[in-house]
Order: structure tokens, then C-alpha cells, then sequence
């Protein structure tokens, strides 16, 4: 196939994609810098970028949605970069999702805070591991084509990461 | 031992991950259930505190773009074999666009109106039904004239007196109700462009004026598409985000004018020129006096 239908077909493969990972990488990126309306619009933007450097993608080993994933995972890392120095809404505008109710609202904050505090203190592959699964929803093999790791070295890292948030969050066994 | 352990978690989570509960996974591997169990326990605890659904708006627009991004190089919907581009996406799309002209045709004559976002008919809700029907010229609310709710916005002095001008446009006002008809209730301003310097300290600027649902609200939004600032040349202030929001409840009452002030304020980040928006709560909220009408 020459490089011009190759660049169509991945085309393709990336509009089809759009639909059943927007949703996925929106939520990756919002566990990535806790801003909801942010992180819908990185999604978009991963897809932008995408279709930007087609010419670029490289079928080795990394599946087309793994490759997704690294650009939000960049996408996110400039995000946050950016906005260390300019940390401009108060906290007590920055609301958790499900915040219908009043009520929840307060909850749900405590737990954001608990849970977010508890992440943050695994190591960043151990995070990126738990969020590529868990929010992405990609398999362990997918996880270690983006981290360049073997499965079984996923597994390990999926299992100490839970062990570890389990033992900081304090749930009973 | 260890392995086996770490597969058969990792078999249960992508079970998870596919829908699956807990219970089917553990009842699966008895031997295991009691190891597992806590840490299946802690996914599903870490899932529901970041799990959110992008909103609608948001995907529709991202989806628009890439589109028009796809077009743009040459390769139009067309071109793409149709495996890769569900048909319920193409219809959903068209359906979208024409919906869209549609409803900017029919409602555009009546922008003062609130829309209420999922906010059930209820007898016992402060809905009318002319409320809920498609409003027409004759029964729009003029700014300025009725209403049980105003909205202005102020600014907060801080770095404000660097500008010449800053100009805001605000082309959405979302206010979230929690009372009986919850949902959000949004409008777009009938002065959609304010300059921040004459609005500041105890001066403010009405935007929009007209009739909310009674009772409580908890938070307010502003869509801001535009900010134009002037020093001594144009420059750009940038906002931490398109849209700007404040946590701060009140209560809409018919038999009250409610007024809700939002301040923004403006200052200088770290670098010399470089300036940013933020929404002021402390300067924000709410101030009701008795309708005389």
C-alpha cells in the first residue's frame, strides 16, 4: 500500500475511533488535571492533533488508540505545565462531577480530595497504569505498548498501585 | 502464585471494564475472593469519584471540529469507507445541523427568554405553559422593563486600572436550580459585550432582565467567547477557561427582584503582560428588593 492510502486508511481508522474514545479520553485527561470542561476540550483537541500528525504515525507494536492516549497524556503534561504559575479559580469554584445535589456536592468533594490525595501518592507509571485501565479502559497489553512494558510488568504495577491506594484510603479488607 | 494472582485481577478488571460486576468475577475464583475482592472494591470506589460523562455540547462541538479538520484535507465523509463512519452518526450530524438552524430561526426572536435544560413539566413547578411553549416576539420579556431576575456583572479593581479598556463578551448565562425543577436555566445577555473598566467597584452593568423559575439555585456560569484588552496596543487576557464559575446559592422569589452580580477580576500573572480573568466570589452574589409593579 503506498504512503497515500496508507495516510486515507489511517484517516479512517481515526474517525472511527472518534466515537467510542472521546468519552474515554476525556475522562483520562480529567483524572490527569481535575478540570472537567478542560479536559472535553483536550479530548477534541487529541483528535485534532491526531489527524495533524498522521504522517507521522507509525504502526509499531502501539495500536491506533494507544497512540491517542500518548497525545492526551502530552496534551495533559502541557495543561498542567501551563497552569502551575497561574492557578486563577478559587476553590471553591472548582466543583466534582455528579454535583447535582447540593448535598452530594460536599461529598463527593471529600472524596474527590481523599481519593485524589491518595493517587498522588503512587508512583507516575503506577498512576498512568491505573488510569490508561481504569478511565481509557485499555488492556494490560495496550497499557505496556504506550509505557514500553511488558504485560506481566503491567499486572504487577495494576496490583501494586491497588494494594497501595487500598492501604492509604483506608478500606477494610 | 503471585502471577496467576495478577492475571486473574487483571481478567476481573477488564471484566469490569466490560461491564461486569464484581460479584460475576469473584464468585468465578472462590479460592481468591477474599484478596481480590477489596482491591475490585477500591476500582469500582476510584471509578465513581472521577467518573463524569462528557456533556453533549461538548462532544457535538469536538465532533464538528474534527470533521471540518478531515474535510479540510481533502477527504470528505464520502471518501471514508462507510465501516468506519457509523450511519446513525451521519443522520445524528445532519439531524444536529438542522436543528441547530432551526432553533437559532425560531428562537433567535426570543433570546430574553430563559431555556430551561432538563427541567421536567411539573403542575407544582413555576413553569407556565407559555413559558414552555416556543415564545414568540409578543410574549418576550424587554430587558429593562419586567422580570423577577436581573443580571449584571462588575469587576473587582485589582490589575483593571493597567487597561484602557477589556472588553468581555459573555454570550451564555447558566444558573443551576436545585429546587423543584432542578436543571439549569440559561440565557443569552441582550448586552453581550462589557468593558470591565467601567464596571468597577460598586458600578456594575446589567446584562439581562426577565423572568427565572422561582427558587434555589446553586451555581452560576458565564460563557465568555471573547476578551479584548487595551494598554497601549491590543493585547490578549487569557481565561482559565471558556467558561467562568461561581458556587454561590440563592433563591429567586416571584414576588422579588432578585439582582445577581458577577465580578470578574483581572490580574497580572507572574510574567510582565500577561494578564488573566478570574471570577471574584467574595465580590459576587445577590441582592433582592420588593417588586413595585
Amino acid at each position: 500500500m503506498n504512503s497515500r492510502n496508507k495516510i486515507k486508511e489511517y484517516e479512517a481508522r481515526l474517525a472511527g475511533l472518534y466515537e467510542e474514545y472521546y468519552d474515554r479520553i476525556a475522562r483520562y485527561v480529567y483524572v490527569r488535571i481535575g478540570n472537567r470542561w478542560d479536559a472535553e476540550d483536550i479530548a477534541g483537541e487529541v483528535f485534532l492533533k491526531a489527524l495533524k500528525s498522521l504522517n507521522s504515525y507509525r504502526e509499531q507494536g502501539v495500536p491506533m488508540q494507544g497512540w491517542l492516549f500518548r497525545i492526551a497524556h502530552n496534551l495533559a503534561v502541557d495543561y498542567l505545565r501551563k497552569n502551575a504559575k497561574r492557578r486563577t479559580v478559587p476553590i471553591d469554584s472548582i466543583v466534582p462531577p455528579g454535583n447535582d445535589d447540593p448535598a452530594d456536592s460536599v461529598s463527593n468533594k471529600i472524596e474527590y480530595k481523599r481519593v485524589n490525595q491518595a493517587m498522588k501518592q503512587l508512583t507516575d507509571e503506577q498512576r498512568q497504569v491505573i488510569n490508561l485501565r481504569f478511565f481509557g479502559g485499555l488492556s494490560s497489553k495496550e497499557v505496556g505498548g504506550i509505557l514500553n512494558k511488558k504485560d506481566g510488568a503491567v499486572r504487577e504495577m495494576q496490583r501494586a498501585a491497588l494494594e497501595k491506594l487500598r492501604g492509604i484510603m483506608g478500606m477494610e479488607s | 502464585m503471585v502471577d496467576d494472582f495478577d492475571k486473574i485481577l487483571d481478567q476481573c478488571i477488564d471484566r469490569i471494564n466490560r461491564g461486569e460486576s464484581i460479584t460475576d468475577c469473584l464468585s468465578d475464583y472462590p479460592n481468591y475472593a477474599k484478596i481480590l475482592r477489596p482491591l475490585l472494591e477500591s476500582i469500582y470506589g476510584i471509578q465513581q469519584v472521577y467518573s463524569f460523562t462528557p456533556s453533549d455540547d461538548a462532544k457535538r462541538t469536538a465532533r464538528q471540529k474534527f470533521y471540518a479538520a478531515l474535510d479540510k484535507r481533502g477527504v470528505s465523509s464520502k471518501k471514508v469507507p462507510f465501516s468506519f463512519i457509523p450511519k446513525p452518526l451521519v443522520w445524528a450530524t445532519v439531524a444536529a445541523v438542522v436543528m441547530t438552524i432551526i432553533g437559532i430561526l425560531v428562537i433567535r426572536p426570543a433570546l430574553n427568554q430563559p431555556t430551561m435544560v432538563n427541567i421536567p413539566k411539573d403542575d407544582s413547578a413555576p413553569i407556565s405553559p407559555e413559558e414552555n411553549s416556543i415564545p414568540t416576539p409578543e410574549n418576550n420579556i424587554v430587558p429593562g422593563s419586567e422580570g423577577n431576575f436581573v443580571f449584571l456583572i462588575s469587576d473587582e479593581p485589582n490589575d483593571i486600572g493597567d487597561f484602557d479598556s477589556l472588553n468581555i463578551t459573555i454570550s451564555e448565562v447558566g444558573l443551576q436550580s436545585t429546587g423543584n425543577s432542578q436543571g439549569w436555566v440559561e440565557f443569552t445577555p441582550e448586552i453581550m459585550t462589557v468593558d470591565l473598566t467601567q464596571v468597577q467597584g460598586e458600578q456594575s452593568q446589567e446584562i439581562w432582565r426577565g423572568d427565572v423559575p422561582e427558587g434555589p439555585y446553586s451555581q452560576v456560569f458565564i460563557y465568555v467567547s471573547e476578551v479584548k484588552g487595551i494598554l497601549e496596543s491590543t493585547i490578549e487576557v487569557k481565561l482559565p477557561s471558556s467558561r467562568l464559575h461561581i458556587s454561590k446559592p440563592f433563591e429567586v422569589a416571584d414576588d422579588l427582584l432578585t439582582s445577581f452580580t458577577f465580578d470578574i477580576t483581572v490580574i497580572e500573572s507572574g510574567n510582565r503582560g500577561k494578564y488573566i480573568l478570574k471570577p471574584e466570589i467574595s465580590e459576587s452574589g445577590v441582592l433582592q428588593e420588593r417588586k413595585t409593579n
